[in-house]
């Protein structure tokens, strides 16, 4: 009866570990963005924020970047007269209200650009909130840029401390895009 | 006969290696909360089976 007990309470021990798994996997403060340009549409979800590695969409820009440099970060390409919508969506999957400051803006070469968005978000318990915003490519490319010439800038959208990054690769004239 | 038990050895071998290697990916994701409370379980589990296993005369 006592030998049962203990292969009971291991047991019991292991059900828990598989709930702290489900249950800490679920909670917590997710962020996703959709982007959307042209016909084209694109989901960053909350894993590529922590991935050890650069993310590519859609296809793989072949200018790689030095690996270290693009953990955590999503590589879009775009073309030159594209207008890219972002939707940034922020899932509190906590018992309290989630605040926190939400600015976003655009840099180049370690230079900010612009800002573009900036507004204090309050999200109820197992709620969502959601910030949009438009990037013009014509209105950031420099004016001497050549055809054959490609462009890459980053938005970075800071949460609190955290910061998300997106670099967006514009194509030179006539570069077809990958899909 | 043996080789048969040779090959169950290497079965468990690999499925705990797979389950160890799945969970230790996925620790990475959980809180610190969480990471501690999973530490303490597992603990508490080895501790239960290794009594269990005693207790029938291992």
């Amino acid at each position: 009866m006592r030998r049962n007990l203990f292969l009971y309470l291991a047991l019991a021990c292991f059900v828990g570990l598989l709930a702290i798994f489900i249950v800490d996997g679920y909670l917590g403060v997710y962020d996703t963005v959709y982007i959307t340009t042209g016909e084209q549409s694109w989901k960053v979800e909350a894993d590529v924020w922590q991935r050890q590695y650069p993310t590519y969409a859609p296809a793989p820009i072949y200018e790689e970047p030095y690996l270290e440099e693009g953990k955590g970060v999503y590589y879009m390409p775009a073309n030159r007269g594209d207008k890219i919508s972002f939707r940034y969506e922020v899932d509190n999957r906590l018992f309290s209200t989630y605040k926190a400051d939400i600015e976003t803006s655009v840099w180049h070469s370690q230079e900010k650009v612009r800002d573009l968005k900036s507004q204090l978000i309050s999200i109820a318990a197992f709620d969502k909130g959601e910030l949009e915003w438009v990037v013009d490519n014509t209105e950031l490319l420099p004016k001497d840029i050549l055809p054959e010439q490609s462009y890459q800038y980053t938005v970075i959208i800071k949460r609190g401390e955290i910061e998300r990054r997106i670099i967006v690769s514009i194509n030179p004239v006539g570069y077809p895009r990958k899909y | 006969m043996r080789l048969t038990y040779v090959l169950y050895g290497f079965g468990i071998l690999f499925s705990v290696a797979g389950i160890g290697y799945l969970a230790a990916e996925y620790v990475k994701y959980l809180s610190e909360v969480g990471k501690l409370v999973s530490l303490l379980l597992t603990v508490g589990m080895f501790a239960f089976l290794t009594k269990y296993f005693q207790e029938l005369g291992w």
